[in-house]
């Protein structure tokens, strides 16, 4: 209908949307544009004497003067690189496996065994989650360093940052599970299967959605992690990327194009990763199991 | 589909069961035997205990104390899946990622059956129960009947010793429970499994069971939550407490209190006071308990009708009048009560609410409790 607000509505929106996309893009653009200028400066144009407004407005676009894969060749040729990517995908390949299967198994129990100190466990994970991470440096650093020395090792990460995730992971996933009618279980029981079978041939994969989630917030976790690898790691091939990345940008160096570039490079997995559980952060998996 | 494997003789007897959550009594002594072959329902109003009893004989409910045997062997401690039960629930707890196929198949699976006898089994039950064109469904692809199907069909492949049903139907529409009520019923006698079917709905009861267990809530019953157990006619002709007598049948039976002095009752809208049979053993004090089902209470219409009246006259206000089609419920105040007429009306002879009318109860028909017990008078022969 004419003049209907629900009509008019996207019109304006449309715009105000857009200036949000922009915004939001902006920065990934120029991070693009400095990957492929094969320059190290951050700027990608230069100003002559007297700049027109067009060369006020080259200035702060994100598009390089010439495009060239110098940067990215740079990266993998002039530091360990590779070395950093794998060291990265492995600390939190397993930090993703560990993650789950405690959040898995612990946010199953919260969700439907009744049993002392459930509430306080899980208001204690909530507490967890308040204090800011560098906070914890110290503490952590005494416990892996000192105490397991696992100080670097690959190992040592797995372990804080599993132990970081596993808070967020169990209340996510006993969240989900609760959405699961007992009685699929229990039909499952009647069935003749095992506690561990019920778990593993109903529940999870029922519970795929969320378990997605959970290994994708697992992996960025430790993925993008600088502060605590930077701290535990000593010897620079156990470096991950992220640590390795500073190197590029220093106190007496600063190769923005070659930063940019792993930049891109070490985002490449999360998005394989996310592409892959794409197809499981899908809603209505228990529908039809139980009258709804 | 042959009968149980394991499931000879599978009789099933509660002994003295009483179930607890933390201090609160939810079952109280529940002594029960439910023959072989038999088909058992459990019935009751919300809250008394008989999904409970269903789900301890599952092996989902700990028993708190006393014993559950089926098939003679004593069940207390035996986990779900040695006890030879199948159940379908009332919101059919199918595993939705799975298809109908894989559903029917998967307690067959569980326990390592060969695959040739899996698809043997899974193809004799979708035939049987019409599911063969939905086999690579979903359960979502599925309506509620064809679903509550499935669910049968998963308990019929097992071919267990005993079927539980929980409420399996109250969810369906009106004429699709009709449908699957007659279907369970047919299927449960071609089995002879033994089969505990548990129902709030009455008619559910009285169509289906060989013999129907009414319970109700712990504040109600006193003792034991069982108040009786017996053929769906024995419930309805002889019940043998106030709650049986109210509980079964519909509409109700209405039950008032009545004076009592030697065999006579009396009662401010009898017109006279009515002689008791002779059959009945008068309880101890001056009052007693009426009851009168709807059936047996004839309107009197016209003079002549009052005149030739044999029975106990009851003389009333019309409260209220429900057409029902076949027939008509007329509601009659008699103070302190309410009493329903349920024989049929013409057009012209149907009252008014606010009418004063008389109607005549059947004395032969009528049912005397102990105002103390609640219990059923005792009767000769």
């Amino acid at each position: 209908m004419k003049g209907d607000s629900t009509v008019r509505a996207p019109w304006i929106l449309h715009p105000i949307l857009w200036i949000i996309i922009a915004v939001l893009l902006y920065p990934v653009m120029w991070v693009v544009a400095l990957a492929f200028s094969g320059q190290q400066s951050l700027g990608l144009a230069d100003l002559p004497a007297n700049p027109t407004f067009l060369d006020r407005l080259r200035m702060v676009m994100p598009w390089p003067q010439s495009w060239s894969f110098a940067n990215f060749v740079g990266v993998w040729t002039e530091q360990p690189f590779g070395r950093w990517l794998w060291n990265s995908i492995v600390v939190a390949g397993l930090t993703t496996v560990v993650g789950v299967a405690v959040a898995c198994t612990a946010g199953y129990a919260f969700s439907r065994f009744r049993f002392a100190g459930r509430n306080a466990g899980m208001t204690l994970f909530l507490v967890t989650q308040m204090f800011p991470g560098t906070l914890m440096l110290i503490p952590l650093y005494a416990i892996v360093v000192d105490w397991l020395h696992l100080d670097n090792s690959v190992w040592g990460l797995v372990v804080v940052y599993s132990v970081t995730a596993v808070p967020f992971c169990v209340w996510m996933l006993k969240g989900y599970f609760d959405t699961i009618p007992t009685e699929i279980e229990e039909s499952a029981i009647m069935d003749g299967c095992s506690p561990g079978r019920v778990f593993f041939e109903i529940v999870l994969p029922l519970a795929k959605p969320a378990v997605a989630v959970t290994a994708l917030f697992s992996f960025m976790t430790a993925w993008n992690e600088f502060i605590l690898a930077a701290t535990f790691m000593e010897d620079d091939t156990r470096y991950t990327a992220p640590v390795g990345l500073r190197f590029f940008v220093s106190e007496f160096t600063a190769q923005w194009g070659y930063f940019a570039a792993g930049s891109l490079m070490v985002s490449i997995p999360v998005v394989i990763l996310f592409l892959a559980l794409q197809k499981f952060l899908v809603g209505g998996l228990t529908a039809g199991g139980v009258k709804g | 589909m042959a009968q149980g494997g394991s499931g000879s003789g599978a009789s099933i007897e509660f002994a003295g069961v009483h179930k607890r959550y933390d201090a609160v009594d939810v079952i109280r002594n529940l002594s029960l035997e439910i023959r072989d072959g038999e088909f058992m329902v459990f019935v009751g109003p919300s809250g008394c205990g008989k999904s409970t009893a269903l789900r301890m004989i599952a092996g989902l409910e700990s028993i708190s104390q006393g014993q559950l045997s089926i098939a003679g062997r004593v069940v207390n401690d035996l986990p779900p899946k040695e006890r030879d039960v199948a159940m379908v629930f009332q919101s059919y707890a199918l595993y939705p990622h799975m298809t109908v196929r894989e559903n029917v198949a998967f307690g067959l699976k569980v326990r390592k059956m060969p695959a040739a006898e899996i698809e043997t089994r899974v193809a004799e039950a979708s035939r049987m129960l019409g599911l063969e064109p939905y086999l690579d469904r979903k359960p979502k692809a599925l309506s509620g009947g064809q679903r509550q199907r499935v669910a049968l069909g998963r308990a019929l492949v097992r071919q267990p010793a005993v079927f539980l049903f929980d409420e399996p139907l109250s969810n369906l529409d009106a004429k699709l429970r009709t449908g699957m009520r007659a279907e369970i019923g047919k299927l449960q006698k071609r089995l002879g499994t033994t089969s505990v079917y548990v129902t709030h709905d009455q008619t559910e009861a009285m169509t289906m069971g060989d013999r129907i267990a009414v319970l109700a809530p712990l504040a109600e019953a006193g003792e034991s939550n069982l108040m009786q157990c017996g053929t769906p006619l024995e419930l309805y002709d002889r019940p043998q407490n106030v709650f049986v007598a109210r509980f079964i049948g519909a509409p109700s039976m209405v039950v008032f209190e009545a004076g009592r002095d030697g065999s006579a009752l009396s009662h401010p809208a009898f017109k006279a006071p009515a002689v008791i049979p002779a059959r009945w053993t008068p309880p101890a004090g001056d009052r007693v308990l009426v009851g009168a089902r709807p059936e047996h209470v004839r309107p009197l219409l016209g003079g002549s009708a009052r005149a030739q009246a044999q029975g106990l006259v009851v003389r009333g206000e019309v409260e209220i009048v429900e057409t029902l089609g076949h027939e008509v419920l007329v509601h009659m105040d008699i103070g302190g009560g309410t009493i329903l007429i349920g024989k049929s009306f013409t057009h012209a002879t149907l009252p008014a609410p606010g009418d004063v009318v008389e109607a005549e109860v059947d004395l032969e028909r009528l049912h005397l409790f102990d105002p103390a017990t609640q219990q059923r008078l005792a009767e000769g022969v």
